[in-house]
């Protein structure tokens, strides 16, 4: 058993030692913080447009999905709780050419994410211009762009702990939604008189509901987010399970009650003419213009905070892979004045300002999604490996349960999703695979990787 | 149980790398009788992983922090050297403080004094005074260092009460400690704001050292009592911890027998 005190401590005098400073909280708002900012502010329109009120279906199958990976990833983290997450895992019980496909595929996929969560961002400013009849100074894309060039700077320069104002949008945005989805759920059930808009539950018919899955499925990147931070997290057997799984289940819940109310109160074709904003016209529908005021600034907020924390992440992956070599080793210095890894962070800055001026929200979604549910299959198969070959030192505190039916299903489900996404996508995805493998074949065929440590 | 040779008391002090503020040589010379947790900490914004930060940052570190080690044990102090890259030093301060057992923590301020002679305790009431006895006992060794207990008075408490409740039987048990009686001065004193008073009067001292009153040492530096004491005073402030329950337990033994 790990002893959770036994964690932090490595009292050997003279050896370094490396705080353990995000407790549970913490932890919660960095999955639930990188997670609402798409699935409430930048889906349902999109969402409801395509798979009518069975989009909260749609959300429902992926919630089960990152459910079913959460907790095989719980159980890697407790028995890894290192920096590096998905990487670190597949990386040791896969080999490095897997590991190096989803080390990079993870920093990529942040960086996808983080442009979609950008334009999201875009859109929500934007829309504030227009209600405050401000003539817009720049196109949404130019608008996403320029936050991209902030964030990218502040990340770099910023020596101001932002964990706190984490853990307060988070808690902000919890308040915002509570307040939404308990008013706007008992108007949509006519507890106030309200006609509900007549509808098809499947207008679309039934396939619909798993493309809409496999696009919204950007909603669930966030849990795993949090083992990439692992070795930070405090009393880590206790904390690193409850965070994954709570703030997979709290986004679900939260998820399919707004597919659920917006598409009671506006119907799908409304919802899907609004487009990225569309919950703002919920709110407005519900409280009037407080509560499109308050859903607007909850948009900024969640985009906003859902963007930065990709990037914080994706330099934590182009770390994690540096220190095993398989990347060149000038992209882990530390920039001694600001004490950031300038480089890395420039690694996720520079092409996230690249996909924006590409542009096409549903493709940079579907690609961010492709790249992380390569990872969450691997991440299920490595569970099915180390369980079985029971390595020295693989001791985790937490057991993922209804072993080997989870993370069966976890592995099956995660590449089956895959197959329902755009041709587009899944071409841009594949590519992005294969040239991580080719990179892997030309820079890092020789390396290898040390066995787990615990 | 009993050990022949007791050990020091022990104090942490904590210094940030790689550029540490000077401490005052006074200081360094009046804690040389303690044992020393030197704790070097490194701040690693949340962008950094503190690993990451260790592995360019960690030799630079340790050289930075053996060197104020080694000004401590040329004084004569035993040395406990912990070096931590962290996003959060009061998690630092505190997890390393319960580890090492610490019974005070220094609150340095920038002072320029070769000698340290004037210590100024305020008390908050004779419990309080148990645990900081040994503590200044084992402080002040040296038997050229004066110490003065203050006492503010409670609301409706006579300045011979205090000396009869408080501040002889402090007294007492600081001479039991083996201070010498004679280096010892008390002063009882009435004011509407204690923190205030404490702050004014330490300006007359060259280190003021009291006790806690929440048992972290995060409260020592955030919103409790000794913090504006902390924050104002123009001396350096030790504050010792409040009792483990471990010191609870021993000191249960020590009066069955």
């Amino acid at each position: 058993m790990a002893d959770d005190a036994s964690h932090p401590p490595e009292p050997a005098t003279g050896q370094e030692e490396l705080e353990r400073t995000l407790g549970l909280v913490p932890a919660l708002a960095i999955g639930t913080g990188t997670m609402v900012g798409a699935g409430i502010f930048v889906f349902p329109g999109l969402a409801a447009g395509q798979a009518g009120p069975a989009a909260m279906l749609s959300f429902a199958i992926g919630a089960v999905i990152a459910l079913l990976v959460a907790l095989p990833t719980s159980e890697l983290a407790t028995a890894m709780p290192e920096s590096g997450g998905g990487y670190y895992f597949v990386s040791r019980a896969l080999g490095p050419l897997l590991g190096c496909m989803v080390g990079i595929g993870q920093w990529l996929g942040l960086v996808f994410a983080s442009a979609f969560y950008l334009m999201g961002f875009g859109h929500y400013l934007a829309d504030l211009c227009r209600e405050l009849g401000i003539p817009l100074p720049l196109s949404v894309t130019g608008l996403a762009l320029g936050m991209a060039l902030l964030l990218t700077g502040v990340s770099v320069t910023g020596t101001e702990n932002t964990g706190d104002l984490q853990n307060w949008i988070v808690g902000s945005l919890l308040a915002i939604l509570g307040g939404f989805l308990g008013h706007g759920g008992l108007d949509a059930l006519g507890v106030f008189g309200r006609q509900q808009v007549p509808e098809a539950f499947f207008p679309y018919g039934t396939f619909p509901v798993f493309t809409t899955a496999a696009l919204v499925f950007t909603s669930y990147l966030g849990f795993v987010q949090i083992a990439t931070v692992a070795g930070e997290i405090k009393n880590p057997s206790r904390n690193l399970p409850r965070s994954m799984i709570g703030s997979v289940l709290l986004v679900g819940t939260l998820y399919v009650l707004t597919i659920f109310i917006s598409t009671s109160l506006l119907g799908s074709e409304q919802l899907a003419e609004l487009g990225e904003t569309a919950i703002v016209n919920v709110g407005r529908a519900i409280v009037g213009t407080f509560g499109a005021a308050a859903l607007l600034g909850g948009g900024l907020l969640a985009t906003l905070s859902s963007a930065n924390a990709s990037i914080l992440s994706a330099s934590r992956s182009i770390y994690a892979l540096s220190r095993d070599d398989l990347v060149p080793p000038q992209v882990e210095r530390i920039n001694k004045r600001y004490r950031t890894p300038h480089v890395a962070l420039l690694l996720a800055g520079g092409p996230i300002i690249a996909l924006i001026l590409f542009g096409r929200v549903e493709v940079l979604a579907e690609v961010a999604s492709l790249l992380h549910l390569f990872m969450y299959g691997l991440i299920c198969v490595a569970l099915l490996v180390l369980r079985r070959t029971d390595p020295e030192g693989y001791a985790p505190s937490f057991r993922c349960p209804g072993y080997p039916v989870v993370p069966l299903l976890g592995a099956v489900a995660s590449f089956g999703l895959v197959g329902f996404m755009t041709p587009l996508s899944i071409l841009l995805g594949g590519g992005i695979l294969l040239a991580t493998a080719g990179w892997y074949l030309y820079y890092a065929r020789t390396v290898t990787i040390s066995g787990i440590s615990s | 149980m009993t050990e022949s040779v007791p050990s020091p008391s022990s104090i942490l002090v904590d210094v940030e790398l790689p550029d540490p503020e000077p401490l005052a040589p006074g200081l360094t010379e009046m804690l040389s009788s303690l044992r020393v947790v030197l704790l070097g900490w490194y701040a690693v914004p949340e962008q950094t992983s503190p690993e990451q930060a260790r592995d360019q940052f960690g030799d630079e570190a340790r050289a930075a922090l053996a060197e104020i080690a080694q000004d401590f044990e040329a004084a004569g102090a035993e040395v406990t050297p912990r070096l931590v890259f962290t996003g959060d030093k009061f998690d630092s301060l505190g997890r390393i403080s319960r580890e090492e057992h610490c019974d005070a923590v220094l609150v340095p301020t920038p002072m320029d004094r070769d000698h340290l002679r004037r210590v100024l305790v305020p008390l908050r009431g004779l419990h309080n005074a148990r645990r900081i006895a040994p503590f200044v006992a084992d402080l002040v060794q040296d038997d050229t260092t004066d110490v003065t207990l203050l006492h503010i008075l409670e609301e409706d408490e006579t300045e011979d009460a205090s000396r009869a409740d408080v501040l002889e039987p402090a007294a007492e048990m600081m001479r039991e400690h083996g201070i010498d009686a004679g280096l010892l001065r008390l002063d009882a004193r009435a004011t509407d704001d204690p923190a205030d008073t404490i702050v004014e009067r330490s300006g007359e001292y060259d280190l003021v050292v009291l006790g806690e009153t929440k048992p972290s040492v995060r409260s020592i530096l955030f919103g409790s009592v000794p913090e504006q004491i902390v924050r104002q005073a123009q001396v350096p402030v030790i504050v010792v911890r409040h009792e483990d329950v471990e010191a609870e337990v021993a000191e249960r033994a020590a009066q069955a027998d």
